[in-house]
């Protein structure tokens, strides 16, 4: 009976700790959904706003992240990419939401665009897992789609990578989705953030009757925002020759860098022979010669000097590198030579350069700063950007300037898992829910209902002119690098070397171009032969400069290389993004 | 016909000539291949031979490579400043392992990457109260490093609170008195430091930066030598040597979470 008894007394027992451990199980997992329903919720009130989405869109986005990142959870990844703000947002603000929503941990590197391309680089080389994703910019397109080591996002999205792509990541929102697909069709990265190389003046100068006045007795023409080179070159010299000094400061009418260092060849490569008018008419880069001077046939690059079709050592790529050197000398202030991309870019917060005729708007939160000479007490930028003027070889139909995309490029040596765990956190951050807020911190748009929403549209009067070319059509006649160029890695080192000895004035302009255009073949001949690509480089023969020069498009013969000087006002010379 | 004879003797002469001289000069060239090595003191990169008399881990990883290669070297040991400048302006010179920076990119032939190297966040055990989960959590903190240092003069550029060492060992002390907060360094460096000094740290507390560190060589060497040297790099790495010759520097208390 006892016996009896106390079995009864433990099944009583093990029954009575049995429900209460399923009461308390219940508990945990109420209070844990409860947990991750706070996190959102707080992340959402505190961070996420505005956005373009309601807030109950924003919470189904967010719980879609936290189921999806469930089989992910405590992995740690890693990612890369370049010093702007928008990455410092990512990295300081946005991993650590990430973490506390999905629990995947991630290191979000900062570090120089020249460093980012050296780990893809060296992923690729040694076949180590060093990142599980890159920002990049969409500039090594001609490489990605070709080199068979980068994940085509379509086809991942479509298979391994169905469970982990956000039904509503509406990739047709994405403004620069064209620079990241391959001519095959194929989408191989994902953009992130978006910048544009635009002309940068100061407009409360170019507005002071009496600098208008000075200008027009010396010019015969108004001050305004230069159409080509020929105005820009004068107004250079007016504010460094003939000005000098405003308020007591000596000031500048032209600013750029010179160091021999890789930056140096961004400047070159991204804008000094596009608008000089080195490539072929056509968009995005010109067909078939881009402004890289390369030919193409089909899709297969054949040269770059003009002896094999090409345009780098043509008259349009001597005369646009000879204008670079010849204003640096002339109209930057001393220093700029010593400088590169980086240290010169800290020089227009300042407040005394009058005008650039390169500028990335991906420095727009940089220069609208409070506390600089070059915005007023209101907030208001005493600066404007606008379209960059065109060099003498440029006709209509060629593109009117660069823009890029730094976007999430992976690997496929990646494991499978970590890309996964990765992907995620590239449309975390580029998501509807976050990528508003994202905009105005760091000011490089990258959605269009973004650049379309009302907060857009009461910032853009202390932006300078960046919301305006984002909603314009203009945008589409700034493109990155394209697809003429089969391995941006390689070829684009050769810039900064060749045209650095021009600037050190060890070689003329003439005898750096040419050599240039050899080292460019040279290396075309050397990717042809480690590819087995079918849009692999395959050599023209070399032949008479004049049987190419005597062809319609470029390479281009000599033309007048002083065109009459002319100037628009600010609302005319933005026309041309409406 | 003696002509004809006589002419065939010196053809056959200057044949045999042609081939001598041609099989001295490859021989000439190949006993021309000889390489200078610096680097410089980098626990457990390059020991300070006095201190520690073993290979350091780029001399095991270079003496690998030029071994497969078939081309013999020396190796000194300078101090850094010097060594950069000796590759630089020495013909027949290479320097080992030094970061590739967009300002020493324009003076060497480059194999890279020789050194992948993470660098993370070190503090007392005893003292171990911080979490970092992203590089700005550490900006409440005294971080120390030393002078020279990549990742120190990256954390300063961020205006990071970075106190400088004149060298990297000092920073272990100066944790162990509370002089400084959190110690960044290179992970491999700062668990030899550990174990040498025998004051225990904590595992890194977040791996921050990943640095890549090459072999730099005098601009005049042959493109073909640099080229052996990448292609050889590169087949390590594939094959696992260079995976292999590692794990035998990783401490035990190495912390990675993959």
């Amino acid at each position: 009976m006892f016996l009896k008894n106390s079995t009864l007394i433990r099944h009583l027992l093990f029954i009575s700790v049995f429900i209460a451990g399923i009461s308390h199980a219940r508990h945990l997992v109420t209070a844990s959904t409860q947990k991750n329903a706070d996190v959102i919720q707080t992340w959402l009130l505190n961070e996420f706003q505005p956005s373009t989405l309601s807030l109950e869109q924003q919470k189904q986005e967010l719980n879609w992240f936290q189921e999806a990142a469930k089989p992910f959870k405590n992995m740690t990844i890693r990612v890369v990419s370049e010093r702007i703000t928008t990455h410092h947002y990512e990295s300081n603000v946005l991993a650590k939401a990430f973490h506390d929503i999905t629990g995947i941990h991630v290191i979000h590197e900062i570090t120089g665009e020249d460093d980012v391309i050296k780990k893809l680089q060296a992923q690729i080389f040694t076949g180590e897992n060093l990142y599980d994703a890159y920002i990049n910019d969409s500039d090594l397109i001609g490489f990605h789609f070709r080199s068979n080591e980068i994940v085509q996002l379509d086809s991942f999205m479509e298979n391994a990578g169905a469970s982990v792509t956000l039904p509503s990541l509406d990739l047709s929102d994405f403004i620069g989705i064209n620079f990241t697909t391959g001519p095959d069709g194929h989408l191989y990265q994902l953009p992130d953030q978006q910048f544009a190389n635009l002309y940068w003046y100061r407009a409360d100068w170019f507005e002071r009757t009496d600098l208008k006045d000075k200008f027009y007795a010396i010019y015969g023409y108004q001050l305004g925002v230069p159409q080509n080179w020929s105005a820009y070159e004068d107004i250079a010299e007016f504010f460094s020759i003939h000005i000098k000094e405003i308020d007591g400061q000596r000031i500048w009418g032209h600013m750029d860098y010179g160091k021999r260092d890789p930056s140096l060849g961004w400047r070159i490569s991204d804008a000094w022979l596009s608008l000089g008018g080195t490539g072929d008419k056509g968009l995005p880069n010109g067909l078939p010669v881009d402004e890289w001077g390369i030919r193409v046939e089909g899709c297969r690059p054949v040269g770059a000097s003009t002896a094999r079709g090409g345009a780098l050592d043509s008259p349009a790529a001597i005369y646009s590198v000879s204008k670079y050197i010849d204003w640096l000398d002339k109209y930057a202030p001393p220093e700029a030579k010593t400088l590169n991309f980086t240290e010169a870019g800290k020089w227009l917060s300042k407040g005394n350069i009058a005008q650039q005729i390169w500028w990335y708007s991906a420095f727009t939160a940089e220069l609208t700063k409070a506390d600089t000479p070059i915005v007023y007490k209101n907030g208001k930028p005493k600066w404007k950007m606008a379209p960059s003027p065109k060099g003498a070889y440029w006709e209509p139909g060629m593109k009117l300037g660069y823009q890029d995309t730094g976007s999430w490029t992976f690997l496929k040596s990646t494991p499978k898992d970590r890309m996964k765990a990765a992907w995620l956190y590239a449309q975390f951050v580029t998501s509807k829910t976050v990528s508003l807020k994202k905009t105005l911190v760091g000011l490089t748009p990258f959605r269009h209902s973004d650049i379309l929403s009302e907060e857009m549209t009461q910032k853009a009067p202390y932006l300078g002119g960046l919301v305006e070319f984002y909603r314009s059509s203009g945008k589409n006649f700034w493109t990155p690098t394209g697809t003429n160029v089969p391995d941006y890695i390689q070829l684009s080192r050769l810039w900064w070397q060749y045209i650095g000895l021009a600037v050190n004035g060890k070689l003329s302009v003439s005898e750096a171009m040419s050599n240039m255009a050899t080292a460019f073949d040279d290396t075309l001949l050397s990717i042809s032969q480690n590819s087995y690509s079918e849009c692999a480089p395959m050599l023209n023969a070399k032949t008479d400069k004049d049987v190419w020069l005597n062809k319609e498009g470029s390479p281009k013969r000599k033309v007048d290389e002083k065109p009459k000087a002319k100037t628009l006002p600010y609302e005319d010379a933005i026309n041309v993004w409406r | 016909m003696f002509g004809d004879k006589f002419s065939s003797l010196l053809r056959t002469l200057l044949i045999s000539l042609a081939i001598l001289g041609q099989a001295n000069s490859i021989h000439a060239s190949e006993k021309t291949i000889f390489l200078h090595f610096v680097t410089f003191i980098d626990p457990p990169y390059t020991f300070d031979k006095q201190e520690i008399n073993k290979k350091g881990l780029v001399e095991i990883i270079l003496n690998t490579l030029m071994k497969n290669i078939g081309i013999k070297y020396d190796i000194r040991i300078l101090p850094a400043k010097r060594a950069e400048i000796s590759a630089r302006t020495t013909t027949n010179t290479c320097i080992l392992p030094i970061e590739k920076s967009q300002e020493r990119e324009v003076f060497f032939s480059w194999v890279s990457p020789v050194v992948i190297s993470k660098h993370g966040f070190f503090s007392m055990p005893y003292n171990d109260y911080i979490a970092l989960n992203a590089l700005s959590d550490a900006r409440p903190y005294r971080i120390g490093s030393y002078l020279g240092s990549g990742i120190g003069e990256y954390l300063d550029s961020f205006e990071y609170k970075v106190d400088f060492a004149a060298q990297n060992e000092a920073n272990i002390q100066k944790l162990n008195v509370n002089r400084i907060d959190l110690w960044a360094s290179d992970i491999l460096s700062a668990q030899h430091i550990s174990k040498h000094t025998g004051i225990e740290i904590t595992r890194s507390k977040l791996d921050f930066f990943t640095t890549l560190r090459a072999i730099g060589c005098h601009l005049d060497i042959d493109n073909e030598i640099i080229q052996k040297m990448r292609n050889q790099l590169q087949a390590m790495y594939r094959d696992g040597t260079m995976y292999a010759i590692i794990q035998k520097f990783k401490a035990d208390s190495f912390h990675d979470d993959r």
